[in-house]
């Protein structure tokens, strides 16, 4: 088995940061959002087509989703994206993210039904969302296992509790309910030019990391990625009344209690020192990530054979699960998320522990 | 007029749906936003409307009387008020005696239709009544208003030429197809009669004068050729140029399109384009011969208004056409700016802007000494496809208009970077205020989707108010409504302000508009008597009761 560092899945890659340094952090309620950005020789952009619109999508049999790639370029499959069709077919999702190869046909039969009852098979069809990322841990863990047509649903049974839509097995129950919130949650967030990944942080840990191809094919997905996929961390912070930390708030009284400035420089000086406190808390956060080593596994269901294409990895270690898109050590499209039931401050206690002991001296007389 | 019928009870919820009214009226667009499509948005706008007749009928038309409501916005309420009758919904603010049978209702509906077509132009006009054809609306009253309207334009001859197939298209949905069929046929008879009077059956004459001559001010035999050149059926119909400038022109550019100068481009396209027209083998039928004509025609035609052809100033350069456009006689600054962002701001430009921006400025503006602040986020650059630039230009130029206002002093400080931190913009602002003349007021352009932190900015001012004591207005002025809030401004935090304007001619109304807070029953009075001492016409030969 393969390891793979996290500094490594991003190498690379670095957070986007106003012209004081801060690491932008973008807010609503209690969800936290930076973007990473790279040097323009690292982004691919004329390598690989747009997913959401080169490609159409059958099936023949449930539990299986064909993608035929119409164009003249590679397509990557972003990670666990959802048929959800008008056609009277059952939807389907991935589990997983993908390569298909210019003008073939890559059919992936470790998918999942995702529409409880619903018969029938879908033709030609690009009705593509991006399953909700509260899933994804459960889908990835799926990865290699036997599950058949219905791996999805305890994810989506999952999702339905967590976000009181009584989703049962039915995806489209959920963003049925939620769509319109769900379209108000776009517009909070901005993408920056030249965006490259994301990092998603809920009360202050990193629970979601995606890594793209190139700055055009983030382009491509992020509004997809921002209301389908990330949008279900809102929808849940909301049921739980989360709110932003009034950390301006916090800080100008706790500056005001040192300074005798007048209220113009005190709230100049308030301001920085949030912004300081925003970026160093997420900066320490990532840093916490930065010594992990995750176990890879090839993955091949699906994926291309040709010793040339782009090989998959499902990524495991303590507390987070993935998936990696690489070739010849570039590192195409990474996503990682935090395990539910993980808490971050037993890494914490590990890494304090490794991190003194690579500071003690070795043993001499 | 009688005394308004509004009741104590229902005075605190009209109170509240104007105020949303009034923003929704002059922010509201049916192009898309950054986030949402152009359906969303038009679903949300209708939805507001619906409520507002519902609570009292003429609440709707009140609002789309008032400077500055965006075109889509009075359309729909016409649409909306054209389709429940003159006898639906119910009179609720306004005595019924007043609104039926003293004309109140005629007048709000003209006053409404005269601001769509003084502020938006004839399309928007033209656009309402081709969604009367859609909706099947073709009752009495919308018939003789929809007459009145096309049959009075001073400049018929032009709009015919121009706007000919939707005004056709119009008059047969008004008329029905058998009327047309019998006005067309009378009409074809007299125009080749000799002599100043209409020869015909005492049944025809009165069809003619009923459908035309009752609301056409001019010669009868003119209306006669300009509704056969509206339906095509003018092939032995003689246009001079006495009466006809433009369709003498016309008629000449069926045959030859080279020296055309008085004819719109669009037309002498659709008529080049046509494989029956005599050139068309020789000016159309390849893409070189397409680029050489389109050229040709951009060069010689002289009717093109200045607005446009500021809007053209990139395709005019594509085509390798030097035109000497005189910018500073454009009125529309959407065009300016959307030119600058998409070229270049040259210095003529930014002059012609100038220029605009002091034309539009706020006679006796509020606020003497005005501090702005502009959101230069992606999100205001609006969405890719149908609005592209357009709220950031509304930003932008609301900020040059606001600054010209202010009689003693502006600062202006605008967002950095790609996301919205209007917190670190507005401790900017106050940095740049003069102690001793301080901001009356502080406007903050902005589409209201914060993302530093959400909350931040409502933080900081909060802070500063209850730290200085100060109590100045905030605005916060918003380029669009957004869909997810009911076509209403997403609202930065409790200690702001709100309106959404998509031009600055409606700052002051929304201004005032928050007087009405103060006095909600003043307000509308005043409005009502305004509605009434209205100038406007069904026609201007006679008035018709309906």
């Amino acid at each position: 088995m393969n390891t793979r560092d996290f500094s490594e899945l991003l190498k690379g890659c670095r957070p986007v940061k106003d012209k004081d340094g801060n690491i932008i952090v973008q807010s609503i309620m209690n969800m936290q959002v930076v973007c990473l950005t790279t040097d323009v020789e690292y982004s691919l952009d004329n390598r690989f087509a747009n997913p959401l619109t080169s490609l159409t999508s059958s099936n023949s049999s449930y539990g299986q989703i064909s993608f035929t790639n119409k164009e003249n370029k590679e397509v990557i499959l972003p990670a666990q994206m959802a048929v959800m069709t008008k056609q009277s077919a059952q939807n389907h999702g991935m589990i997983k993210a993908g390569y298909v190869e210019p003008k073939t046909q890559t059919t992936f039969h470790d998918a999942g039904c995702i529409q409880g009852g619903q018969t029938g098979y879908f033709r030609g069809t690009s009705e593509f969302r991006m399953i909700p990322v509260t899933m994804r841990e459960m889908l990835f863990d799926s990865i290699g296992q036997s599950g058949g047509y219905s791996r999805i649903y305890p994810a989506i049974q999952k999702l339905g509790q967590e976000t009181g839509s009584n989703a049962g097995n039915y995806l489209n129950v959920y963003f049925e309910k939620y769509d319109k919130k769900l379209e108000q949650f776009i517009a909070h967030f901005e993408r920056p030019k030249n965006l490259i990944g994301i990092i998603v942080l809920i009360d202050g840990e990193i629970v979601a990391i995606d890594k793209f191809p190139s700055f055009t094919y983030a382009e491509q997905v992020w509004d997809l990625m921002i209301r389908d996929c990330y949008g279900s961390l809102a929808i849940i912070s909301e049921l739980k009344h989360k709110t932003s930390s009034n950390e301006f708030y916090t800080t100008y009284q706790e500056i005001k209690r040192n300074h005798q400035d007048n209220v113009i420089d005190l709230l100049e000086k308030a301001m920085k020192k949030t912004k300081e406190k925003i970026t160093s808390s997420v900066q320490e956060k990532i840093q916490e990530l930065l010594d992990l080593t995750f176990d890879a596994k090839l993955d091949t269901e699906g994926q291309s054979s040709s010793s040339r294409a782009p090989k998959s990895y499902v990524l495991k270690t303590e507390g987070y699960v993935g998936q990696v898109i690489t070739e010849n050590e570039f590192n195409h499209l990474v996503s990682v998320v935090k395990r539910d039931s993980f808490n971050p401050n037993a890494l914490r206690e590990v890494n304090e522990l490794r991190r003194k002991a690579r500071k003690q001296d070795r043993f001499t007389l | 007029m009688e005394k308004l019928v509004l009741t104590q009870k229902m005075l605190g919820t009209i109170k509240q749906t104007l105020i949303d009214g009034l923003t929704i009226a002059s922010g509201s667009k049916s192009s898309a936003t950054y986030y949402h499509s152009k359906d969303d948005q038009m679903k949300a706008i209708q939805t507001q409307i619906k409520g507002m007749y519902k609570l009292s009928k003429e609440l709707p038309l009140i609002i789309a009387s008032q400077k500055g409501a965006t075109g889509r916005f009075v359309s729909e309420v016409l649409l909306n008020e054209f389709k429940n009758t003159l006898k639906g919904g119910a009179c609720n603010i306004v005595n019924p005696i007043d609104w039926y049978d003293n004309g109140l209702s005629d007048k709000a509906i003209l006053s409404a239709l005269d601001n769509l077509y003084n502020d938006n132009g004839l399309p928007y006009v033209l656009r309402l009544f081709v969604d009367l054809k859609k909706s099947k609306v073709n009752n009495e009253r919308s018939r003789k208003i929809v007459l009145g309207f096309i049959w009075g334009q001073t400049n018929l001859e032009f709009y015919a030429m121009k706007y000919r197939n939707k005004i056709a298209d119009i008059l047969r949905h008004v008329y029905g197809q058998r009327k047309t069929s019998i006005l067309l046929s009378i009409a074809s008879k007299q125009i080749f009669m000799q002599g100043a009077d209409l020869i015909g059956t005492e049944k025809e004459l009165a069809i003619l004068n009923e459908s035309i001559l009752k609301y056409f001010n001019g010669d009868s035999v003119k209306a006669f050729k300009l509704l056969l050149f509206l339906f095509k059926k003018d092939q032995n119909v003689n246009y001079d140029a006495q009466t006809f400038p433009l369709l003498s022109e016309y008629q000449k550019a069926r045959v030859d399109i080279t020296g055309i100068k008085v004819v719109p481009e669009e037309v002498l396209l659709g008529l080049i384009s046509s494989v029956k027209h005599p050139q068309y083998h020789t000016m159309w039928s390849n893409d070189v011969q397409r680029e050489a004509t389109k050229a040709l025609i951009r060069k010689n035609v002289e009717v093109t208004s200045v607005n446009q052809q500021v809007r053209q100033t990139k395709s005019t350069a594509k085509l390798g056409v030097e035109k000497r456009v005189d910018v500073e006689k454009a009125t529309d600054f959407l065009a300016l700016y959307k030119t600058g962002y998409e070229t270049t701001f040259t210095g003529e430009l930014m002059s012609a802007i100038d220029k605009l921006a002091e034309k539009k400025k706020i006679q006796g503006f509020f606020y003497s000494n005005i501090g702005i602040i502009v959101d230069r986020s992606n999100s205001m650059i609006g969405h890719k496809a149908e609005s592209k630039n357009t709220p950031r230009a509304i930003a932008d130029f609301t900020a040059r208009v606001l600054s010209k206002s202010a009689t003693s002093g502006c600062s202006i400080e605008y967002t950095d970077g790609e996301i919205t931190d209007l917190a670190s913009s507005f401790i900017g602002l106050l940095k740049t205020e003069n102690p001793s003349k301080q901001y009356d007021a502080i406007f903050v352009l902005t589409d209201g989707y914060e993302n530093a932190y959400d909350g931040l900015t409502n933080e900081v001012i909060t802070v500063w108010k209850s730290e200085t004591g100060r109590d100045i207005p905030i605005f916060q002025i918003s380029p669009i409504t957004s869909a997810e809030m009911g076509a209403n401004v997403r609202k930065i935090g409790s200690s702001v302000v709100t309106m959404a304007i998509n031009n600055p001619t409606a700052l002051q109304p929304q201004i005032n508009a928050r007087l009405l807070e103060i006095d909600t029953k003043r307000w509308l009075e005043n409005q009502v008597l305004a509605l009434e001492a209205s100038p406007v016409k069904r026609t201007k030969k006679i008035n018709i009761n309906a």
